[in-house]
């Protein structure tokens, strides 16, 4: 487990009209770690996904992303930059697929910018650059590695929307990679999932981090999931931290036990 | 179901068309005066149509007209099927002015159908591949064909020295609309461009000094072949395309030879389409039209990639704006209303929105329709906007209904 | 100032036919979420069967005035809605739950069809009425300026208040109106409540299509003249007065009306009023541009 710090969430406010949703959070996830989120209904755990990812532009704090020597301060991006230029992606907790385009289509898409580079603005590609080309077959051949991880090469040319949910799943997960991310944001990938099915996803996720030495910064409400594969574990609980440690630590911190259980009567 | 409750139904069902058809069927207004007709017997016949059509539907099994829900994302392997069609359209269009029953008449049909093809698959780009409903595309289509025309009037520009820059004052005209509409979702953004496109026909049709108002401009030059005109007479120190070639000057040729540009074009448009599709921009548009949200949290910029699409597709109607004026020879703003913007986009969607070949057919249909008769030309409106409604309800994605791939994993690529 | 004046009133009279429109539009924004391309062909009907019933009337010796009033409303409100009705039954249901612009797709072949309809039934020529309501009052004279303000502009003024008041209240105070905000919420949860789904979208449509059937009432009375293509113009003029106001709000596309009215009016006195078209369109696009929620509306948050 990587000390580097990827992420800082520095003082996090994020209100709407008179409700506060997210009031003075601050954390860090660490480079090469799998850091949870949790916390009940309502704590305000998605609003701080979509604060990182530019969904919403944060009432006060900063978020400032630093690696290799880059720094980002994401309070500060337009939303797609955040992904393009910062290189934080998402998954959305109700799967957002391209669902009438294939599944290598999904993924070939998520390479854009690589894409789009390499056939000069579009036109090399019009005239059939070589290196475009070529480009597009390296990309396709990335997209077939990916799906040989999760098994689906061979539905590759299926509409993506007609997958089950938990190939849906996988897929958004992996098509979020193909961008080549420095910190991955995962939606409460589990949900929805029996759990067979959530722990393979778990497995996934880490051989994910194991590989590609990508951060991931995880929403889940299943137990398991986040005890199992999480370094790093912040709680929240309407819109304040609660607690921030270590899995066993947290899973013993009374605070935690009385935000999910209530008090003892 | 039992009897009765058919009865009832097809009985309800004629009762409701006779309420619509009384006021409005069963009294016809005269032009003068403050008179009127009764036509009662037609809202009889109405009503019994509808009463006698609810009952037979009733017994038509269900599963011919029932709705294409089941494959609501289908990306079918291409067959061979389309593309043999497509080659065997392009060759009997190739061939077409040379057939034994071609005339001048049927030629010039033939470029009206090229022009609306063009316009079908330009619109297509904004709308089937980005999912854009542009309300206003006549106006581009205006763009280009008064920028040619006035060009010509001031500069004595060539068709062929504006056909580019038409297309290009377009495509500015293109990003002058998509700037406005960014942050617009799809019912909004299909009444702006819609009011777009009323804006530029209110223009034309007033701003007389620059536009000519109502009556436009005429005069505009026909296409030149290597600068020749196919002319009679030529101006002086101009060799014609008949005195260089020895041919007598014939009003076939010129008409045969624009319908061999127009040709061109189209072919040169399709495959531009069918090449953007494989291409970022291309892939893009349709990532755009299945989730704008998605997009942006994978880096794409929602931005540019419709400024592309309206651009690009605002450059392709400009471009037949330019082959319009040069048949006709002269426009006026009564050929740019909402009503042909309307006409386009019925041919997109009734084409099949994504289908070049559907387009075709489409188009062709439409642009062949007023020729089979008066009565048939003015039914023609009211057909198709009764299928528009009809294509949504059955069959969304118009009639060639598969979307095919840009690119395959498995298989041929 | 007088002549200031004038166009004031010119502008709320022609304000609040557009606001009748417009709270057909707005409803049926609200609670189905689509724009009801066709709404603007439902007024040109509503103005047609209007302008037909009073000469049959006529015809059939009903001269008393508030009498033939009276009777021409409610005929034309209540076939004006039958086809509001029709057109939501034929158009719109089937395409609950279909992608995104199907509806709107829909929408505008039902007024292709409509418009054409009419066309071929009544043909293309403009149809006129003698007047009916006639006279009025000068409301003050200034600079050699009288101000003339009709009867019957205030009557159409007054008419719409009194409708506005009227459904404003009916949506608050009846089950209709329960029923319609709770569908507008959450569609799927009013249907497991129990509530008629079907039955209050449809009640919406034939709300609006009576009101834009007073409204082509109101048109026929105030012009005298009609054709089949007034309905393209008045339904985007009074889309944009929605929208204005804020769409799903019915004193917004009231007060919207009124605006887009007044805007239209006052152009055409100070400007060159070929253009004035184009001022409303400018309009639309600045406000869907700079605030899309319109004046009454809420900002809305993307649901991600």
């Amino acid at each position: 487990m990587s000390q580097q710090a990827l992420l800082s969430v520095e003082n996090l406010s994020m209100r709407f009209g008179g409700v506060v949703a997210v009031d003075g959070v601050s954390f860090v996830a660490y480079a090469r770690d799998i850091t949870a989120i949790i916390g009940p209904n309502g704590a305000g755990k998605t609003t701080v996904f979509n604060c990182l990812t530019g969904f919403y532009r944060p009432s006060s704090g900063r978020l400032v992303l630093a690696q290799d020597g880059k720094t980002f301060q994401l309070e500060r991006l337009q939303g797609f930059r955040i992904a393009r230029d910062a290189g934080v992606t998402r998954t959305f907790q109700n799967v957002r697929l391209f669902a009438g385009m294939t599944v290598l289509e999904n993924l070939v898409v998520a390479q854009h910018a690589t894409l789009t580079r390499a056939s000069f603005y579009n036109l090399g590609g019009l005239i059939g650059l070589k290196s475009y080309r070529a480009a597009e077959r390296a990309a396709i051949e990335k997209a077939r590695e990916w799906l040989d991880l999760i098994g689906l090469a061979d539905r590759a040319d299926e509409a993506a929307g007609n997958l089950p949910y938990g190939a849906q799943r996988r897929l958004e997960i992996v098509r979020a990679m193909c961008t080549d991310p420095r910190l991955l944001c995962v939606d409460e990938p589990a949900a929805g999932l029996n759990p067979h099915e959530s722990a393979e996803l778990a497995r996934f996720l880490v051989s994910i981090r194991d590989r590609f030495g990508v951060a991931i910064l995880l929403i889940e409400h299943d137990m398991s999931v986040v005890m199992g594969i999480s370094d790093h574990v912040i709680v929240l609980n309407y819109g304040q931290k609660i607690a921030d440690g270590p899995p066993r630590e947290v899973r013993r911190d009374p605070a935690v036990i009385k935000a999910y259980l209530g008090e003892e009567e | 179901m039992g009897w009765a409750p058919r009865f009832r139904e097809a009985a309800l069902a004629a009762i409701v068309v006779i309420a619509l058809a009384f006021p409005l069927i069963g009294f016809e207004t005269n032009d003068f005066g403050h008179g009127f007709d009764t036509r009662f017997s037609w809202v009889a016949i109405a009503g019994g149509a509808a009463f006698a059509g609810k009952l037979l539907l009733g017994l038509v099994p269900r599963r011919f007209y029932l709705r294409q829900r089941a494959a609501r994302h289908t990306a079918l392997p291409e067959g061979k099927a389309i593309p043999i069609a497509a080659a065997a359209v392009a060759v009997f269009a190739v061939l077409l002015p040379v057939l034994p029953f071609s005339s001048r008449a049927l030629v010039d049909l033939a470029t009206v159908s090229l022009i609306y093809i063009i316009l079908g698959w330009g619109l297509n780009i904004v709308v089937g591949l980005a999912g854009l409903l542009n309300l206003g595309y006549a106006a581009f289509y205006a763009v280009g064909a008064y920028s040619f025309a006035l060009a010509a009037q001031w500069y004595g520009l060539s068709f062929w020295e504006m056909l580019p820059l038409a297309g290009l004052i377009a495509a500015l005209s293109g990003i002058l609309l998509g700037l406005p509409v960014l942050r617009l979702r799809g019912d909004y953004l299909a009444i702006v461009t819609l009011g777009f496109g009323e804006i530029v026909r209110i223009v034309l049709n007033n701003w007389s000094q620059v536009t000519g108002g109502p009556n436009g401009v005429n005069d505009i030059p026909r296409p030149t072949f290597l600068g020749m005109p196919i002319a009679a007479r030529a101006p002086d120190g101009v060799t014609t395309f008949n005195q260089f070639f020895g041919m007598p000057y014939d009003p076939m040729q010129r008409v045969v030879y624009l319908y061999y540009v127009c040709l061109a074009a189209a072919l040169l448009i399709n495959w531009f389409s069918l090449r953007i599709r494989r291409l970022p921009v291309g892939r893009a548009w349709e990532a755009l039209r299945e989730d704008e949200i998605a997009c942006r949290a994978l880096g794409l910029n929602p931005t540019t990639i419709k400024l592309s699409a309206f651009a690009i597709s605002a450059m392709i109607g400009g471009f037949a704006g330019v082959f319009f004026a040069a048949r006709a020879g002269f426009v006026s703003p009564e050929s740019f209303t909402f009503q042909e913007s309307a006409t386009i986009l019925a041919i997109v969607v009734l084409g099949g929105m994504g289908s070049q070949l559907g387009i075709v057919l489409a188009g062709v249909v439409l642009a062949t329709l007023p020729e089979f008769g008066r009565e048939l030309a003015q039914f023609r409106m009211l057909l198709f906007g009764a299928a528009m409604v009809a294509i949504m309800i059955w069959r969304p994605r118009g009639f060639f209904t598969v979307r095919a791939p840009s690119v395959r994993l498995n298989g041929k690529s | 100032m007088a002549y200031f004046l004038q166009q004031l009133v010119n502008g709320l009279t022609l304000g609040a036919v557009y606001a009748l429109i417009a709270i057909g539009y707005t409803m049926v924004y609200g609670i189905v979420g689509m724009i009801n391309f066709a709404h603007g062909e439902i007024f040109m009907i509503g103005a047609f069967i209007s302008l037909i019933g009073f000469l049959v009337l006529g015809t059939l010796g009903v001269t008393w005035v508030p009498l033939a009033l009276l009777l021409v409303l409610l005929i034309a409100m209540a076939f004006t809605s039958v086809y509001g009705w029709a057109v939501e039954r034929i158009a719109y249901r089937p395409l609950r739950g279909s992608f995104r612009l199907a509806p709107l797709i829909s929408a505008i072949g039902m007024s292709i069809f409509l418009q054409n309809y009419v066309l071929l039934v009544q043909g293309a020529h403009e149809k006129t009425l003698p007047p009916v309501i006639t006279g009025g009052f000068e409301l003050m004279q200034s600079g050699g300026f009288t101000v003339q303000v009709s009867w019957l502009q205030i009557i159409i003024i007054g008419m719409t208040l009194v409708l506005m008041a009227g459904f404003t209240t009916m949506i608050k105070a009846s089950s209709l109106g329960r029923a319609q905000r709770a569908t507008e919420q959450d569609m799927t949860m009013a249907a497991l409540l129990g509530i008629d789904v079907d039955r209050t979208i449809s009640l919406t449509f034939v709300i609006g299509a009576a009101l834009a059937a007073v409204a082509g009432l109101m048109v026929t009375l105030q012009y005298g003249v009609i054709d089949f293509f007034i309905g393209f113009l008045a339904g985007v003029k009074a889309f944009t007065a929605a929208v204005l106001g804020g769409i799903g709000s019915l004193p917004g596309a009231v007060l919207g009306g009124l605006l887009i009215g007044l805007i239209e009016a006052f152009w055409s006195g100070y400007f060159p009023s070929e253009y004035k078209d184009v001022a409303v369109f400018a309009v639309l696009i600045l406000a869907l541009m700079f605030r899309p929620s319109g004046l009454l509306g809420r900002p809305e948050v993307e649901k991600v």
